[in-house]
């Protein structure tokens, strides 16, 4: 008798499971995470220009341009993380226009043709945009992040940076996997 | 006790006898080494902690800068960067391996000779190593990994022995340098008092306190130096000052030493000197007196005047009296030089007392005394003793108690004493008593009841004190109990040990005889004697127990009886068995019955009781000759007048006499003819007496003059003289002066056995 019990159990588990997980819509993949933990690594690394911020208290603002649930939930887990004496303000759904006042742009593959633009209405000011699609760089990112044997890599594009007064450490700068001039 | 405590006690004690330099050392060298041993291990601690915390602190430094290094490439994840620094710890030869994990715990990099371990089984161990420093690599506020470090600690320890071999090599010389000093130090501390010590022992030791210690410093050993030195000085002084002291002292006492033997010499040969013509004195003044007395002896019977016969009277007594008091003079002159020998030779009591009774006889008669001598009859008379000095003593008492007694009795009693040999003499008489005060002194010197005393009586004074010594010189005492006017009484108490009689005397017959005597002493004397001599005594107060005692004994025994007393009893007794006793020597006998003087001596008792005819003591011109051929005597004489005196004293006896004048004569006498006796005076200016005797008894005067009996005339009447004259060969001696009667019965003696001699 109590085997099937137990059975009934496990199955009513499973069903809650796939219940939750289907509300929340929340749940990311592991790359997507390490790809949001790597672009909130940069945030540390970066020095902006004393103009990005209009007040000394004023949140760090991380905007993601992106179509994709699980990066959305991935860099969400980052919303409130405390940067240097910044807390981190992460906008998931930034408006075309309203890129300008971003400190820190990624732009994923999944935001598609909307990428080049999002890239280029936040070149105007001091915002350090990563991209993590093929030719990210040549569209005027600064950070591009490439996959190399499964280990999550980037190259640099030391130009746009300075163009944008972005400083960039030089402990980042050692392990990029390329740094254009 | 444990051993170890054993051991150490045992060392303790050890320590304690050391000597002080030794000890001194020791403490120095364990006080050294102690502080050399702390020091080495406090620096090899401290310089381990130090090299420690150094390494410790190195470690941390290198894993701080390392971990920084190691934020981006472990937030970037990125492997490569990760290792590429850790290939940076190339340059840090101290570690011995690096990990580093990531957030999750993962390790993502390795390095160094121990980086194939896992990190988790790394032990921190300070000693033997690896040093292992953990450190989170952090960024921001986030971890992002974790760095391990393990540090080897190779370097710390070869520092270390490094370290610990300079430490060493440093207490090392320390140690030497500080035992080098020590050493010194302790031989400086303890030389002085080693010497101190080495000297007082030495001068403990020999006594020499001229010797001083040097070397005195300013410490407190130089303090105790410089004390001992001044004690030294301070001993010296007072040894030389006592020295002084005593040498002073020995020298005062030999010089009164000296003065006081000086002193004592000086007395000695004064008293001996006094002593000495004292003596020649006496004996001088004796010969001329001897002379006188012997002719007022021959004079008195001669026919003439009553007047004349009373004066030669005078001349005898005074004479006597001046011989006395010489006698006394020179005893006591004998007794003061220490001239005085005791004889101890066998006699007879009986004939001592008696001879005491006898001389004292003629005076007492004279003055009506009553005289007796009442002698236990259970005392056996033959008894060792000195019996000259015994009757000298007896007879001054006597004398002085006829002397003192101007009515009544003397009576002498002799009777058992305290212990048993002692003999106890009383001399009793009743006259004039000696007062408690004269008593005290009585036996000193020349006192005598009282000076008037002296006056009335007569006499030295030195009687007494003679006897004292004489009883003290035989081991006798004398005391006196006296009532004033109520007479004395005189006790000699001495000890005189019964001896052997020389032969069984002749027992006589025992008779019963009956004693009527008035006076209670003489009775009383009269049958002690009777008893003496083996007769069976009676005493009868009345006619009534006279008869009685006739009844009993049927007219068998003798009666002696005073006549006023028989007359008075009115009893009738047979005149062939009485015995009249009389005061008096001219009292005539009535009836033919035999008469006795009083006092009643035992030779005339004896006589009186034998049957053989009576002898009388005759007067001296009764004597008759009673040999056919009378004996011839030699007389030997330097002085004139006494050998005129003995010579008529022979004569009127009926002897024969012939003369030499000297010791030579003699000997040329006797070797011409036999004589029946010799009468040889001591003192001669060539041969004394003593020196003719011995001669003529080894034959000088030929075989026939051995065995003449010799008399020794001599005024010295004591025992060692006596003892002299025998040892010399004579047979028997005469004292001066001689009396006539004592000369014709020793003569008679010895004459009586000549023809005894003459066979031998």
């Amino acid at each position: 008798m109590r085997a099937p019990v137990s059975t009934m159990v496990r199955l009513l588990a499973v069903c809650a499971l796939l219940l939750s997980a289907a509300a929340a819509h929340a749940q990311a993949h592991g790359s997507d995470r390490a790809k949001a933990a790597i672009v909130v690594n940069f945030a540390h690394f970066t020095r902006w220009p004393a103009a990005a911020f209009r007040e000394p208290g004023e949140p760090l603002r991380l905007c993601v341009a992106q179509r994709s649930r699980s990066i959305a939930a991935a860099f969400g887990a980052h919303e409130g993380r405390r940067i240097g004496s910044r807390a981190l303000h992460v906008d998931l759904d930034p408006a075309a226009g309203s890129a300008a006042g971003c400190h820190l742009l990624f732009v994923h593959e999944s935001a598609g043709p909307a990428a080049p633009t999002a890239i280029a209405t936040a070149g105007a000011g001091p915002t350090l945009t990563i991209g993590d699609f093929d030719g990210a760089l040549a569209q005027g990112g600064m950070v591009e992040l490439v996959l190399v044997n499964d280990a999550l890599r980037f190259d640099v594009d030391l130009r746009a940076l300075r163009a944008a007064s972005v400083e960039l450490s030089s402990e980042v700068l050692r392990l990029a996997r390329q740094a254009r001039r | 006790m444990s051993p170890g405590r054993a051991t150490w006690l045992h060392w303790r004690a050890a320590l304690d006898a050391a000597p002080l330099t030794l000890r001194l050392r020791w403490l120095l060298t364990s006080v050294a080494v102690a502080s050399a041993a702390i020091g080495c291990l406090a620096l090899a601690g401290v310089g381990a902690w130090f090299q420690l915390a150094h390494t410790r602190g190195e470690a941390g430094e290198i894993a701080r800068t390392l971990a920084y290094t190691l934020r981006a490439p472990l937030a970037f994840e990125d492997v490569r960067a990760i290792r590429d620094s850790l290939e940076a710890l190339g340059e840090r030869p101290k570690v011995a391996g690096a990990w580093v994990a990531d957030a999750d715990g993962r390790v993502v990099g390795r390095w160094g000779a121990l980086g194939e371990r896992d990190p988790g089984t790394l032990v921190d161990d300070a000693m033997a190593g690896p040093l292992v420093v953990a450190l989170d690599v952090m960024l921001e506020q986030r971890r992002v990994g974790r760095l391990t470090l393990a540090i080897g600690l190779g370097d710390m320890h070869r520092t270390l022995a490094i370290e610990l071999a300079a430490i060493l090599a440093g207490s090392g010389a320390g140690l030497a340098l500080a035992l080098a000093l020590g050493r010194r130090l302790a031989a400086r501390i303890a030389e002085p008092m080693t010497s101190l010590a080495r000297a007082s022992a030495a001068i403990a030791a020999g006594g020499d306190y001229t010797r001083r210690l040097d070397g005195a410093g300013a410490d407190e050993i130089g303090a105790a130096v410089r004390s001992f030195n001044r004690m030294l000085d301070e001993v010296q002084a007072r040894d030389a000052a006592l020295a002084d002291a005593n040498r002073t002292l020995e020298r005062r006492i030999a010089e009164r030493t000296d003065a006081l033997a000086r002193e004592t010499r000086r007395a000695v040969d004064a008293s001996q000197a006094k002593t000495r013509f004292l003596a020649t004195m006496s004996h001088e003044l004796r010969t001329p007196l001897n002379a006188v007395i012997g002719a007022a002896q021959l004079l008195q019977p001669a026919r003439g005047a009553p007047g004349q016969a009373q004066l030669v009277g005078v001349v005898r007594d005074g004479g006597a009296a001046l011989l006395t008091l010489i006698e006394d003079v020179l005893d006591m002159a004998r007794i003061e030089s220490g001239a005085l020998e005791v004889a101890r030779v066998p006699f007879d009591l009986v004939e001592c007392v008696e001879s005491v009774l006898a001389a004292v006889a003629v005076t007492a008669r004279a003055k009506g005394l009553a005289l007796a001598a009442v002698i236990d009859p259970a005392l056996p008379a033959w008894r060792s003793g000195d019996p000259v000095r015994l009757a000298q003593v007896l007879r001054n008492l006597a004398g002085n108690a006829v002397k003192f007694t101007l009515e009544g009795e003397v009576v002498i009693r002799v009777g058992v004493g305290a212990a048993a040999d002692d003999l106890r003499f009383t001399v009793e008489d009743s006259g004039i008593g000696i007062d408690a005060q004269t008593q005290r002194r009585l036996f000193q010197p020349f006192a005598q009841a009282d000076q008037s005393a002296t006056r009335r009586f007569g006499g030295s004074g030195l009687g007494l004190a003679i006897s004292r010594q004489l009883a003290t010189a035989m081991g006798g005492t004398i005391a006196v109990a006296s009532e004033l006017g109520r007479g004395s009484r005189f006790t000699l108490s001495l000890a005189l040990p019964q001896a052997t009689p020389p032969s069984p005397e002749p027992a006589l017959d025992p008779f019963d005889v009956a004693v009527l005597e008035p006076h209670e002493a003489s009775a009383e004397a009269l049958v002690a004697l009777l008893a003496r001599i083996g007769c069976t005594p009676q005493r009868c107060r009345t006619g009534a127990d006279l008869r009685a005692w006739q009844r009993a004994t049927a007219g068998a025994g003798w009666v002696l009886a005073d006549a006023a007393a028989l007359a008075a009893a009115g009893t009738a007794v047979d005149p062939a068995r009485l015995v009249e006793l009389s005061a008096l020597a001219a009292a005539e006998p009535h009836d033919g019955a035999r008469s006795l003087l009083r006092p009643v001596l035992r030779p005339a008792l004896e006589d009186a009781l034998r049957d053989a005819p009576l002898t009388q003591p005759a007067p001296l011109d009764a004597l008759e000759p009673r040999h056919d051929v009378a004996p011839c005597v030699l007389v030997v004489e330097d002085d004139p007048t006494n050998r005129l005196i003995v010579c008529s004293m022979l004569e009127r006896a009926g002897y024969r006499f012939a003369t030499a004048e000297s010791g030579g004569d003699a000997l040329a006498r006797l070797r011409e003819r036999r004589f029946d006796l010799v009468l040889l005076d001591w003192r001669m200016p060539d041969l004394d007496g003593l020196e003719v005797a011995r001669r003529v008894r080894a034959g000088a005067s030929g075989a026939a003059a051995r065995a003449t009996p010799i008399v020794a005339l001599t005024a010295n009447a004591f025992a060692e003289d006596r003892a002299a004259c025998l040892e010399a060969g004579m047979n028997d001696f005469l004292t001066k002066p001689v009396h006539a009667a004592q000369l014709v019965r020793t003569v008679e003696r010895w004459t009586a056995s000549r023809e005894a001699v003459v066979a031998v």
